[in-house]
C-alpha cells in the first residue's frame, strides 16, 4: 500500500508538472493557463514528487530510491502517451487522483 | 564561446553516438533480457516447469542442502568443485552441479543437474542449453571472440554511451521542459521526440546503468590504484579485499571429510534463520576442502553474498566474510548491485526492464533519426552514398535482427532433440545464423519495403513461438495461468505483444507506404 | 614542398578530429588512471577502502575530462593541460609512494 501511495504522489506530481505548461494545459481543458495558477499547480507538483520520494524511501533507501526513479520512469511515459494521443482523458484525472490519493492514505493507516 | 561549446556537444553527441550505436544495441537489448535470465533459464528447461514452488522455503533447505551434498559425495566424489543452488524467490529447482578436475591447465567441465525441492530427487531430464545465461554473458562477452577483447570494446561502447549521456542533456537545454511532448506523425520530428523522451523517462536509469556498467569492469579498466597501493599488484589487492574468495591449490593428499549432515547441521545450530542461497564445497576430500554457505542478500544494495567457510574435516568455521561492510565497500558494492537489479522484486524488475527497453529505443531512435536526417537534406535524384547507406543497413540489421535472432534462439531451445551433441552451443549458433540471414538482407537494401517485411516475419515467428512452446511441452498459455504459474504465462504474453507490436509496426508502415510513395524509406522501428 | 605539404595535413579537419579523439580517449585515460591512483594514495582510508573509493570514482573522471577535451576549443591548450597535470600528479604520487 506504501509503494501504490508513493507511485500515485508521484504520477500526480508529473500530471501537475505537465498541467502547468500551457501547450499542454490547452490540450486539455481547451482554454489558456494563467500565470498565477501555473505558479500553483508547479508547487503542488514540488510537495507531491517530495513527498512520494519520502515516502518510497521511508523503509529502505536504497531500494526505495531505484523505485522512486522507476516511478518516474512510468509516469512521464504514461503522461506522454496520453497526452499525445487523447490530451482530454486527462481531465478525468482531476477527480480520480485526489480520490484515489486519499483512499490509499485511508488504508494505509488503518 | 558558449555558442561553441554547445556546436562542440552536439557534434561530439552525435559521431559518438553513430559510431558505437550497433554495438550498444546489443548492450542493452542482451542486458535488458538479462534482468529476467532466471525466468529466462526456467522456461528453457520443461523438466522443472511442474515443480511445485514450496511454502517454506527457508525452513526447507537444512535438509535440501544435506540431500544435495550427500547426493554429489554419492556421484562425484571426484570432482574439483560441488556446487548447490537452492531455491530462491525466482528460481524452482535445486540446481546440484560439480566440476571435473581440470587438466593440463585447462578448467575441468561442469555437469548440471536438477533436484525437486520437494521430494529431494534428482530430475533425469536436463535440457543441454544457457537459457538466460547466454544473454547475461552476451551483453559483455559478446560472443565468438576473446574475452578480454570482448570487455574492452564493451567498455569503449558505455564510456561513449555515458558521454553521449552527458552531451546529451548539454545540447537539448529544454530536455526537462518538453519532458512529455511526442508529436506523433511528424518525420524526423517525431524521430527525435521518441529519442528525447525515451532518454527523459529513464534518464536516471540510463546513467546509473551505465555508470555502474563500467563499475562492474573496472579492474580491467583502471586497475592502477590497487597496483600502486599494493607492491605485489591486483592479486594482493584482492586477498586483502576479499579473503573468502582465496583458496589454496588442489594439493591431491586425500583425507576423510566429516559427514555432510554433520557439517550443515553445525552451521544451521549456530545461525538457524539464514536464507542460504549457495553451497559449494571446493576440493571435496583433499586436504585443502573446504564448505561454504552464501546467504541470500534479499532486497539490501548489496552484491557480495555473506558467506560463512568451514573446515571439512575438523568442522570449524574457518570465516565469516561480507556480513559488515565498510563505507566505500558499500559504494561500490552498492553499485553492482544496483546494475545487477538482483535485489529487485517483480515490480521492480518490471521497471528496471521497461527501462532497459527505453535504453533500446533511444539508441534506436537516436541512430535511426541520423540516417532520416541525411536523406531528408539530399538533393532529389541524387544517389544515397555509401556511407548512409551502411548506416540504414546496420540500422535494420541491429533493430530488426536482434529479434528474429531472439526468437530463433527460443526456436533452437525448443526443436532441437535433446540428444543432439553440442546442443547448447548449437543453440548459440542459430541466434548468430538468424541475425547473420536479416544482416545479409539488410545490407544489400534496407528501404521500407524490407522493414515492413522483417517487421511480418517478425511478427509471425513471436506468434509461433507460444504455439511452438505448447506443442512441445506439456503446458501451454491457458494450462499455466489455470496452474498459476506466472513465470511461464508472463513469457507466453510477452511472445504475444512483441508479436502485436510488430504487426502494429508493419501495418504502419504499409499505410505510410500506400499514402506517399515518394518517400521510399519511412521507418518505424519500435523494438520489444 | 612536402614539409607544407605535411602542415596542411595537420591543419586538415579528420585529422584534428582524430588527434582530439586520441587526446580525449587515450589522454584521458592515461591521465585519469594517474588522478585516481593518487587519490587512492592520499585519502586517509585503510587501503582497500582508498581503492575501492578511488575505482569507484575513475568513471566520473574519465567522463569530465574526456567532455573537457571536446569542450577545448585550442588542441593545443588540450594537450598542454593535460601533459603538464599529469605530469604533476605523476610526480606528486611518486613522491608519496617514495619511487623517487
Amino acid at each position: 500500500m506504501t509503494q501504490l501511495l508513493a507511485f500515485l504522489l508521484c504520477f500526480t506530481g508529473f500530471t501537475g508538472f505537465a498541467l502547468a505548461k500551457s501547450s499542454h494545459y490547452k490540450a486539455v481543458f481547451a482554454v489558456r493557463i494563467d500565470t498565477k495558477l501555473s505558479r500553483r499547480i508547479l508547487i503542488m507538483s514540488w510537495v507531491c514528487l517530495l513527498a512520494s520520494a519520502v515516502v518510497s524511501m521511508w523503509h529502505q533507501f536504497g531500494y526505495g530510491s531505484v523505485l522512486f526513479c522507476g516511478y518516474m520512469a512510468i509516469s512521464v511515459m504514461c503522461l506522454a502517451l496520453v497526452l499525445s494521443y487523447q490530451p482530454a482523458k486527462l481531465r478525468s484525472l482531476i477527480y480520480v487522483l485526489p480520490t484515489s490519493l486519499i483512499i490509499t492514505s485511508i488504508l494505509m493507516l488503518i | 564561446m558558449k555558442d561553441s561549446f554547445f556546436r562542440s556537444m552536439t557534434w561530439l553527441h552525435t559521431w559518438t553516438g553513430l559510431l558505437v550505436c550497433w554495438l550498444l544495441f546489443l548492450i542493452f537489448f542482451a542486458g535488458t533480457l538479462s534482468f529476467f535470465r532466471h525466468e529466462i533459464t526456467l522456461w528453457s528447461q520443461p523438466a522443472i516447469h511442474d515443480v511445485a514452488p514450496q511454502e517454506n522455503r527457508v525452513l526447507s533447505q537444512q535438509s535440501q542442502i544435506t540431500s544435495a551434498l550427500q547426493h554429489l559425495e554419492a556421484n562425484a566424489a571426484d570432482a574439483e568443485t560441488w556446487w548447490v543452488g537452492l531455491p530462491s524467490e525466482r528460481t524452482r529447482a535445486i540446481e546440484v552441479s560439480y566440476q571435473d578436475k581440470g587438466k593440463e591447465g585447462k578448467r575441468g567441465q561442469w555437469h548440471d543437474q536438477f533436484m525437486d525441492p520437494n521430494t529431494e530427487e534428482t530430475l533425469n531430464e536436463y535440457r543441454d542449453s544457457k537459457g538466460g545465461l547466454f544473454f547475461y554473458r552476451l551483453h559483455f562477452n559478446l560472443h565468438y571472440m576473446d574475452r578480454t577483447v570482448a570487455r574492452w570494446l564493451v567498455s569503449l561502447a558505455s564510456l561513449f554511451m555515458l558521454i553521449g549521456l552527458i552531451s546529451g542533456i548539454v545540447i537539448h537545454k529544454r530536455i526537462f521542459k518538453d519532458m512529455f511532448q511526442f508529436r506523433k506523425g511528424k518525420g524526423v520530428r517525431t524521430w527525435l521526440d521518441a529519442h528525447n523522451l525515451s532518454s527523459v523517462l529513464a534518464l536516471p536509469f540510463h546513467i546509473m546503468i551505465t555508470y555502474t556498467g563500467l563499475v562492474t569492469l573496472i579492474f580491467m579498466l583502471f586497475p592502477y590504484p590497487a597496483m600502486t597501493q599494493y607492491e605485489e599488484g591486483r592479486k594482493a589487492f584482492f586477498a586483502d579485499l576479499n579473503p573468502a574468495r582465496q583458496h589454496a591449490d588442489i594439493t591431491g593428499n586425500q583425507v576423510e571429510m566429516l559427514p555432510m549432515k554433520q557439517l550443515v547441521d553445525q552451521f544451521y545450530t549456530n545461525w538457524p534463520n539464514i536464507d542460504v542461497k549457495r553451497v559449494i564445497v571446493d576440493h571435496p576430500s583433499d586436504e585443502t576442502a573446504q564448505l561454504k554457505f552464501y546467504a541470500n542478500t534479499g532486497t539490501k544494495v548489496q552484491d557480495e553474498m555473506p558467506v560463512w567457510i568451514y573446515n571439512t574435516v575438523t568442522g570449524e568455521l574457518v570465516m565469516t566474510a561480507n556480513t559488515e561492510l565498510s563505507v566505500s565497500e558499500t559504494l561500490y558494492d552498492g553499485m553492482i548491485a544496483l546494475h545487477t537489479g538482483r535485489l529487485a522484486l517483480p515490480g521492480l524488475r518490471w521497471l528496471f526492464f521497461m527501462c532497459g527497453i527505453a535504453g533500446c529505443v533511444m539508441i534506436g531512435s537516436g541512430a535511426v533519426m541520423w540516417a532520416k536526417r541525411i536523406r531528408e537534406r539530399m538533393k532529389v535524384g541524387k544517389t544515397a552514398s555509401f556511407g548512409l547507406r551502411l548506416v540504414e543497413g546496420l540500422n535494420l540489421a541491429t533493430i530488426m535482427g536482434l529479434p528474429v535472432a531472439t526468437a530463433a534462439f527460443f526456436f533452437a531451445n525448443r526443436l532441437l532433440p535433446d540428444s543432439f551433441t553440442g546442443r547448447a552451443e548449437a543453440e548459440i549458433h542459430l541466434f548468430f545464423l538468424g541475425w547473420l540471414g536479416v544482416a545479409l538482407m539488410a545490407l544489400y537494401k534496407a528501404g521500407t519495403a524490407q522493414w515492413r517485411q522483417l517487421a511480418q516475419f517478425n511478427a509471425v515467428l513471436w506468434l509461433l513461438l507460444p504455439l511452438c512452446n505448447a506443442f512441445t511441452t506439456q503446458g501451454n498459455l491457458v494450462s499455466y495461468i489455470v496452474k498459476q504459474q506466472w513465470v511461464l504465462a508472463g513469457f507466453d504474453i510477452l511472445c504475444l505483444i512483441t508479436a502485436a507490436v510488430f504487426y502494429i509496426q508493419s501495418r504502419k508502415l504499409a499505410n505510410k507506404d500506400a499514402a506517399n510513395p515518394a518517400i521510399s524509406r519511412t521507418l518505424k522501428g519500435q523494438v520489444v | 614542398m612536402f614539409i607544407s605539404h605535411i602542415g596542411t595535413w595537420f591543419k586538415s579537419a579528420p585529422f584534428l578530429v582524430c588527434s582530439r579523439f586520441f587526446a580525449a580517449i587515450v589522454g584521458g585515460y592515461v591521465f585519469s588512471a594517474i588522478a585516481v591512483s593518487l587519490l587512492a594514495a592520499v585519502v586517509p582510508l585503510p587501503k582497500t577502502d582508498s581503492v575501492l573509493l578511488a575505482v569507484s570514482l575513475s568513471i566520473l573522471v574519465y567522463a569530465c575530462v574526456f567532455i573537457w577535451v571536446f569542450s577545448v576549443r585550442k588542441l593545443q591548450k588540450v594537450y598542454g593541460l593535460l601533459i603538464l597535470l599529469g605530469t604533476c600528479q605523476a610526480v606528486l604520487l611518486a613522491f608519496i609512494k617514495g619511487w623517487l
